[in-house]
């Protein structure tokens, strides 16, 4: 079921600027996937690209080897919930309006999925869009994206505007769903910390172009932290690929990435502490170089 | 999910028709009921001599006109941000254009029949206050081309414009100069009468009549419909917020 | 949950070795699937999936096809004897080092243990 996405050299341009320069990228295990970067990074383009809902300037997006843009056996397997609830209309619609909708258009659809999660997320069909808060109405676009069961499935910062609880409810019910039908989804967020456990991949973005792509499991082994007296460090830390630093009294810490093997092990040997560096440290110390937006 | 998906797009817009079918509906229900009510209280002060309807009536068409706006401005996202084509739109708004025009023709020409019966009752008789393309409100046969090709005009006017300005403010401004044209003739080839653009005479039949108009209706929605096309064939679809 | 010292997939595999140790888990016994750990956890299945993997490959679980994960007879006995073998590398050492380093008098840690064995002959 889990479709395979590819993106061969696309590059997208707003007017005179870049905002997509030649990313080639290919997902096809299922699983929740994390596509991070700053804002303006290319992460929204990205997406609205992959579902179709621009066509981009150049190079090829393919679903199961399909072109997706104007291509309905393609497009129907796509779904993408953008920040901005663009799936429901605000003239006059209901909740249940915007179910209807989504049941006509949505081949995988799943109402009584639907009907669970609005009595989990407290919303009534009768509510109108438009006199929804900005949490509730994230909640909705949420909804829509779940009970849809697209194969391939895109959260663009949707549940920004939900308090912490109910974005842990949204992971939660992400997760239960993801497992009882695995297929593709994509997940860009700015809460790093709090979704990273649930990413099988991560893909980063800067400028435009895919800096990183790899699983996070290998991610996360792939930043350290060094404590310990300063000395120790530096000697351990000499030759690798120091991000940050910073040191208390005597003693120092130090964040590397890209480590040897063996780094680790003598860190340990000589008396530091090691940690491992979390997805969202590692995020920061990649991106962090750039200046502001 | 073993299940067999439809692959194909449905192209008759069965939940947009059904929607605006039973809006359209009540608010007609609504407006004719006004109307009557306002021809009594004006029967009050003066003598009644010719059709409510076919005066007050006449606004109806703003009514098409915004919904056109709806289904060009909201649902071509709502459509595409749920999978849909822009194609598949295409084809869906245009049918139901067409469908929707064909309604609220139905419902204004009834409107004069349910009118016959108020005003002979109340002994009144039920002129035209300007040429029509009919020449007696019971005329169905004619008042019935006249009003679905107004409504027709009007709910691709509507769309033509809502598409347009989605894409472009200035594209959607421009396109009003062009819809002020096509009204103009639309209501010069039923009554003769071409208002302020003195001008496009030049380039109308020196007659009014049902041949005159059928044509210049049929040429003014191929326009519509093709720049329509032109317009949604590429859109993009934008992100509310327009962040990352 | 989870600490920042090691892989997610290897606390868990950890965790579980642990409950194999120290009988919690019996053998023969069928472990929790991966789902289940993913949803306890909040975490990916592909990472609870990945120390599952492990631990076949180690001989601590084995799969049965179609039904799940179940602890390997002789993991446990597996388990124990090899934590014998480290341990006094891993634990004792340490542990004396340390009280050389602040100085305890190793005939106190003789008494110490001569007061343990006495309380609890075994």
């Amino acid at each position: 079921m889990t479709p395979t996405l590819s993106l061969d050299t696309v590059t997208h341009r707003y007017g005179d600027t870049l905002a997509l320069d030649d990313v080639s990228l290919t997902l096809s295990n299922p699983g929740i996937h994390g596509l991070l970067g700053r804002n303006g990074s290319g992460k929204t383009t990205l997406m609205s690209l992959v579902a179709g809902l621009r066509k981009a300037s150049r190079g090829a997006i393919t679903l199961d080897g399909q072109p997706v843009y104007e291509n309905f056996a393609a497009t129907s397997q796509i779904c993408i919930i953008r920040e901005s609830g663009d799936t429901t209309s605000e003239w006059t619609e209901t909740i249940n309006d915007g179910l209807t909708l989504a049941r006509d258009m949505r081949p995988y659809w799943d109402d009584a999925y639907a009907n669970r999660l609005l009595d989990r997320f407290q919303l009534s069909k009768k509510h109108k869009v438009n006199a929804l808060s900005r949490g509730q109405r994230a909640k909705f676009a949420c909804l829509l994206g779940l009970a849809a069961r697209a194969p391939l499935t895109m959260f663009d910062e949707s549940y920004l505007g939900m308090d912490a609880p109910t974005r842990y409810d949204f992971y939660d019910a992400l997760l239960e769903d993801f497992m009882a039908h695995p297929r593709l989804i994509l997940v860009s967020s700015h809460h790093i910390e709090e979704i990273a456990k649930l990413f099988e991949e991560v893909i980063i973005i800067e400028d435009g172009r895919v800096m990183l792509h790899e699983s996070a499991d290998a991610l996360r082994g792939r930043g350290l932290t060094l404590t310990g007296p300063a000395a120790a460090v530096d000697a351990i830390a000499a030759g690798a690929n120091v991000l940050s630093e910073k040191t208390l009294g005597s003693t120092k810490m130090v964040a590397l990435y890209d480590v040897a093997p063996d780094l680790e092990e003598r860190a340990r040997a000589a008396g530091l502490e090691t940690a491992l560096l979390p997805i969202q440290d590692i995020f920061v110390h990649l991106t962090a170089k750039r200046g502001k937006d | 999910m073993t299940t067999a998906i439809a692959r194909r797009e449905p192209i008759f817009p069965k939940r947009i028709l059904l929607d605006q079918l039973i809006f359209s509906i009540m608010v007609w229900a609504g407006f004719a009921v006004f109307m009557f009510a306002l021809t009594f209280i004006v029967s009050l002060v003066r003598e009644i001599e010719v059709s409510g309807w076919n005066i007050g009536g006449q606004p109806a068409r703003w009514f098409a006109f915004v919904v056109g706006i709806y289904i060009g401005w909201t649902v071509l996202q709502l459509h595409v941000t749920h999978g849909g084509t822009r194609k598949g739109f295409a084809i869906q708004a245009l049918i139901f254009s067409v469908a929707y025009a064909a309604l609220l023709g139905a419902l204004f020409v009834l409107t004069f029949f349910l009118e016959a019966g108020y005003y002979g009752l109340m002994g009144w008789p039920q002129a035209l206050h300007q040429p029509e393309l009919y020449a007696h409100p019971l005329d169905f046969g004619m008042a019935l081309i006249q009003w679905v090709m107004i409504f027709g005009v009007w709910t691709l006017g509507g769309l033509l414009i809502g598409v347009a300005w989605y894409r472009n403010v200035i594209l959607g401004a421009l396109c009003i100069p062009l819809g002020l044209v096509a009204v103009s003739i639309s209501t010069y080839t039923f009554s003769g009468e071409i208002g302020p653009m003195n001008w496009l005479r030049a380039f109308v039949p020196p007659q009014p009549g049902a041949v005159p108009a059928i044509t210049a209706h049929l040429a003014i929605i191929a326009v519509f419909a093709s720049l329509t096309w032109l317009a949604i064939r590429d859109i993009p679809i934008k992100n509310k917020s327009e962040a990352g | 949950m989870f600490d920042d010292r090691s892989p997610i997939y290897r606390q868990i595999a950890d965790r579980i070795k642990a409950d194999v140790a120290n009988g919690t888990l019996s053998p023969d016994e069928q472990v929790m699937s991966t789902n289940q750990y993913a949803s306890f956890y909040a975490i990916n299945p592909a990472t609870a999936a990945k120390a599952f993997a492990q631990l076949v490959d180690e001989g601590v679980l084995y799969k049965r096809r179609g039904v799940g994960m179940f602890v390997s007879p002789g993991a446990r006995e597996a388990l124990v004897s090899d934590k014998r073998t480290k341990y006094f590398d891993a634990v004792l050492g340490p542990a004396l080092d340390e009280a050389e380093a602040i100085g305890i008098d190793p005939k106190d840690i003789f008494e110490f243990l001569a007061a343990r064995t006495k309380r609890d002959p075994k």
